[in-house]
């Protein structure tokens, strides 16, 4: 159900945030445009006799790095900000369900990141359709990219949110989403590493437009960034060579924002409700899983460590397992020393 | 009516409220006083719904406050923290709070600020430390709440405009007979305006007495024998030391008072009067003075 109050109350605290959205999106796609757009017309103007081929490309990569952090930053301040600051005692003070509190933050945060997207992306178009880039650019690849990167998106929002009914503080809600986004591939590599010690070889080279075959592109897709990092864009004005593509992942990615969204979404509503907001402030809101988080951040600073330090008695190449153990040995006990100071402590304000 | 019962909570595996029970009517004061850390701040945030107790409930007008904080259009909470409306400025918390409670009365809260002289044009970090205390207690009675509960409501507040805002409150309690619940250490404010004194000890309501009858049951006296207290007084249950000065000692007598009177008298004491008694004098004796006999 909406509630004008609640809308207004996530404006105040998520304002920064959204400006952000708005402004990134701004910059990374019609400025960068327009820039592309009159770096190409006085190139056109200056070489025009001299037949040489214009090209134009667009990458998701920097957008999908900086949007990510963004859109980080927007499910902390909805949630964790409250935490930290103790600003709890005010919204769950008030005459609203908390399930509705939760909907209206993932409302504000999907209603404005969808907008910025789709705003950019009509600028984009325009931007297309009245500068060179008519001649050379088919704009549908535009289309594409709004279809991959607003589900992607959202998924990524809704997700940082859910780390928000568990984490609680700004810092941990804004550590523990950034480490669980990358979490798919980066736990990957490290059981990856962890195998090619054991004698066992796996391919860690994934590709996300094939069908999905190995298990390194299963991890890849989930991973929230990767499939609109990897979007790219590529024509030029060359007739005799068409050299134009777009680079899309295969339809089977869609399911993992699809996914993410059906477990997160759920689950964070269902643990918001009820919130243990005499933790606010500790790293995380719930002790029951307390016990758990422990054990898998020692084993993946532990991997983490072995496969950081495990090159250091290889010989002739030959993988040393007496490196690895020990390495990682030293990174499971200087984490559980470090996780057992922290877990406990209070950071707020 | 607001009404506590059997509510339990543990934090960090201790119990902090344990079996908690009270009813609370329109048109009354309460008072609730303890030492730090006996648990006031988190039965007021679980009456409020933002912590959730882990037995038993909190119900407002017959419904469960958890389950329907609807109900919270007539019950707000003011928190003992000042910081967390700073960003805001006066007008858009103004808004914020006539989108969120249908009886909230802007113009009387205007007419509040004017009569406690608080400038409007300004952001509330701008305020002090008390004109931020005083802001939101004007906040939550232009609400309209039936129910209003107030954390530490006079700290940072100069004598003069805490003395004013006590009036207040008498005056809002008193036109529109709603009930206001107040966690203080400043023993002498509930003495003047709350009809009901609650007394939390180590979790639990230790007693729920209007204040009279909470200094009726209780007397103060001074007393000197020839040689220490007499042993006899010393163990009963009904005596507790509030100090002591050589032979002088000043007595809290709670329970079976002429009789205890009786068996002092007994002793052939060399002085025995009655001091005035103060909420401060029954605080210390109950939750915990300097010193206790038995």
């Amino acid at each position: 159900m909406f509630h004008k109050a609640l809308w207004m109350r996530n404006q105040k605290i998520g304002g920064p945030a959204v400006w952000a959205v708005y402004l990134s999106l701004f910059f990374f796609m019609p400025i960068s445009f327009f820039g592309s757009a009159q770096n190409l017309q006085s190139q056109a103007e200056h070489f025009a006799d001299e037949g040489m081929f214009l090209n134009f490309s667009f990458h998701g990569r920097e957008l999908a790095l900086f949007l990510s952090f963004i859109i980080v930053g927007l499910a902390t301040l909805l949630i964790g900000q409250e935490r930290t600051t103790h600003s709890t005692d005010l919204t769950f003070a008030l005459p609203f369900k908390r399930k509705d509190i939760f909907l209206s933050k993932w409302m504000f945060g999907i209603v404005h990141i969808t907008t910025s997207i789709l705003l950019n992306l009509l600028l984009c178009m325009v931007i297309v359709k009245f500068t060179i880039l008519s001649e050379m650019v088919d704009a549908s690849f535009l289309l594409e990219f709004m279809i991959l990167v607003i589900p992607f998106s959202i998924a990524i929002f809704t997700f940082c949110l859910f780390i928000g009914t568990i984490a609680g503080s700004m810092v941990s809600q804004f550590l523990l989403s950034v480490i669980f986004l990358w979490f798919p591939i980066g736990f990957f590599w490290l059981i990856g590493t962890f195998l090619t010690y054991h004698g066992v070889q796996i391919n860690e080279v994934y590709d996300l437009h094939d069908p999905l075959h190995s298990f390194g592109d299963f991890m890849s897709a989930a991973t929230l960034p990767i499939p609109v990092y990897e979007f790219s864009y590529f024509t030029n004005l060359d007739d005799s060579v068409s050299n134009s593509y777009t680079n899309m992942p295969n339809p089977f990615v869609f399911l993992s924002p699809l996914l993410y969204m059906i477990i997160t979404f759920p689950l964070g509503i269902w643990l918001f409700t009820r919130s243990k907001n005499e933790n606010n402030g500790r790293l995380l809101v719930f002790e029951k899983g307390k016990g758990f988080f422990s054990f898998g951040v020692v084993l993946c600073f532990a991997l983490a460590f072995g496969m950081a330090g495990g090159g250091l008695f290889n010989s002739n190449n030959t993988p040393s397992l007496i490196g690895y153990y020990v390495s990682a040995g030293i990174g499971g006990i200087l984490s559980y020393i470090l996780l057992r100071k922290i877990i406990g402590l209070r950071l707020s304000r | 009516m607001l009404k506590v019962s059997n509510v339990s909570k543990k934090i960090d595996g201790r119990f902090v409220l344990e079996d908690v029970n009270m009813t609370l009517q329109p048109g009354t004061i309460a008072g609730i006083v303890g030492r730090n850390g006996v648990g006031k701040s988190t039965l007021l945030r679980t009456l409020a719904g933002i912590l959730d107790p882990d037995h038993g409930h909190v119900s407002f007008q017959e419904r469960d406050i958890h389950i329907n904080p609807e109900v919270k259009q007539k019950l707000t909470y003011v928190p003992d923290s000042t910081e967390i409306l700073k960003s805001y400025n006066v007008k858009e918390i103004v808004m914020l709070y006539d989108a969120i409670y249908k009886d909230f009365d802007v113009m009387y809260f205007y007419s509040l600020m004017d009569r406690f002289k608080l400038p409007k044009n300004k952001k509330l970090r701008t305020y002090s430390k008390g004109m931020k205390a005083l802001f939101l207690i004007l906040l939550s009675f232009s609400t309209k709440a039936e129910f209003i509960i107030l954390d530490e409501p006079t700290n940072g507040l100069d004598p003069i405009v805490k003395r004013s805002i006590l009036q207040f409150i008498i005056e809002e309690v008193s036109e529109r007979q709603l009930c206001v619940l107040i966690s203080t250490h400043h023993l002498e404010e509930v003495e003047k305006i709350a009809d009901v004194l609650i007394m939390m000890k180590e979790g639990k309501i230790e007693s729920t007495t209007s204040i009279e009858d909470a200094k009726t049951s209780y007397r103060k006296v001074q007393v000197v024998y020839k040689q220490a207290l007499p042993e006899k007084i010393a163990i009963l249950n009904s005596v507790s030391i509030l100090s002591q000065t050589g032979r002088v000692y000043t007595l809290m007598i709670k329970g079976n008072i002429e009789a205890t009177l009786a068996a002092m008298h007994e002793e052939k004491p060399l002085l025995l009067e009655e001091l005035p008694l103060t909420l401060e004098d029954i605080f210390i004796s109950s939750l915990g003075g300097e010193s206790h006999v038995s």
